[in-house]
């Protein structure tokens, strides 16, 4: 059998990691309705928070093709959230970068490493398009849901088109300052164990 | 898998096929996809999320059919009380978890419908059908799968913690999130290891086309489900669009 083709064994370990990945981003997700900083504060809070599963899963990556199929389950699962297919390409082609990316470093530089899973929390900022596009009638239907005016005002002042790239920048830099931060705890953790 | 085997998997009155579950969810995520909180609109809104409740209790889970029901009422109860009588910020957070439940109820109602209802060998037969590659099919197959599992880890670390009286981790955040992700982590991957060494016993991955042990086709009932949801969704875009809703 081919060694670089991905095996039974790769695909259960992706299955096992984007259940986990996509758990810890819910649990974000839900203290979003806390305020509407932690809503904007998304693309800060879930790089770091997913960094932890992410970095074992980056130790457990040896074939390219593993980050991308990643991306695109993330991606079914953003639609069938209702967040849309609009940000489907963007977290797809996050997921074939940040693999292209771990693959140059042939998926042990720590360096390529981090820069990839930057490159994979863009698709944090997939899930904010439709609040970017249609930012009139989303909030709209907010407000009609309940929501405090004051609430409303205050996401819509932070996350809008202008400050749409910074919350791109937000992503990337906030996934390689998670990234490092995982490698500690993975650090601590799980190589005493030998699991690494 | 003998013949007794295949008629416990089957204890409903009504099964659908998988790929109908499937297009199910489709159309509800385009439901959910759009807001929509009075008209017209929302009444085909409320009668398309009980149609998967109904689904799930012919299917023999009449439980969870009842907890969502309840769970249903009592959010829309509390937020109409809520938005009257509670004030400050606990009826604002309050607000938002019924305003969190109402929007995704459908979603949440399929997905717990498609989970209990759909048969791991069902699955992959559908996803062979469908000709999807077989990695992503076995990756989603695996998630969906998982999902319980990591419930069930996250509360036996629970009550490890209470046994210990490690209740909040101190207060520190940082520990709260340690203490519980770490052993989570440790189980699932000991977890993974023995799945696949499982999968592997029994041939996945094997260079050979895999048969399915599931019979999976359309019946009548799939095409009547499936085309009334689609009239019902194709309805409540045209409704939403007349009240003002922009569809993305």
């Amino acid at each position: 059998m081919n060694e670089n083709k991905l095996q039974a064994r790769d695909f259960i370990t992706i299955g096992i990691f984007t259940a986990i990945l996509w758990v810890v981003q819910l649990v974000v997700m839900y203290c979003g309705y806390l305020s509407p900083f932690v809503v904007a504060g998304y693309a800060v809070l879930i790089p770091i928070a997913t960094a932890i599963p992410m970095m074992l899963y980056y130790a457990r990556i040896e074939k390219f093709g593993m980050l991308t199929i990643t991306s695109v389950i993330v991606a079914i699962l953003l639609f069938i959230f209702g967040m849309g297919l609009t940000g489907a390409p963007i977290c797809i082609a996050a997921g074939l970068f940040a693999d292209l990316i771990a693959k140059s470093g042939n998926y042990r530089s720590r360096v390529k490493t981090a820069l990839s899973y930057g490159v994979f929390c863009l698709w944090v900022s997939a899930s904010y398009l439709p609040l970017v596009i249609t930012a009139d009638s989303y909030k709209e239907s907010l407000l009609e849901g309940g929501y405090d005016t004051a609430f409303t005002d205050t996401l819509f002042n932070i996350v809008t088109p202008k400050t749409y790239p910074v919350i791109i920048l937000c992503c990337f830099v906030s996934g390689i300052i998670g990234s490092l931060i995982g490698r500690i705890v993975a650090k601590k953790n799980f190589e005493k164990a030998g699991i690494v | 898998m003998s013949n007794e085997r295949k008629n416990q998997d089957i204890t409903g009155w009504v099964h659908l096929d998988p790929r109908s579950k499937l297009m199910l969810l489709v159309l509800f995520s385009v439901v959910v996809m759009i807001d929509v909180v009075d008209g017209p609109a929302y009444i085909i809104r409320v009668i398309m999320t009980f149609i998967p409740v109904v689904l799930v209790c012919l299917e023999g889970k009449i439980h969870i059919g009842v907890r969502f029901t309840l769970l249903f009422v009592a959010a829309s109860w509390l937020q109409i009380y809520a938005q009257k009588y509670v004030g400050g910020v606990a009826g604002m957070l309050l607000l938002f978890l019924c305003y969190m439940i109402m929007q995704f109820a459908p979603t949440i109602i399929t997905v717990w419908y498609c989970i209990s209802t759909t048969k791991i060998s069902e699955f992959m037969a559908a996803m062979n059908r469908m000709h999807l590659p077989q990695g992503i099919a076995i990756s989603i197959a695996v998630m969906m799968r998982f999902f319980p599992t990591l419930g069930e880890e996250y509360s036996s670390i629970r009550d490890a913690m209470r046994m210990r009286g490690i209740g909040l981790g101190g207060g520190k955040v940082s520990k709260m999130v340690e203490y519980r992700m770490i052993p989570l982590l440790f189980s699932c991957i000991s977890i993974g290891d023995e799945l696949s060494a499982a999968a592997v016993t029994r041939g996945l991955g094997a260079p050979v086309v895999r048969t399915d042990v599931s019979e999976i086709r359309f019946r009548f009932r799939d095409y009547m489900i499936v085309s009334t949801m689609l009239i019902l969704t194709i309805l409540y875009i045209i409704f939403s669009i007349k009240g003002g809703n922009v569809v993305l």
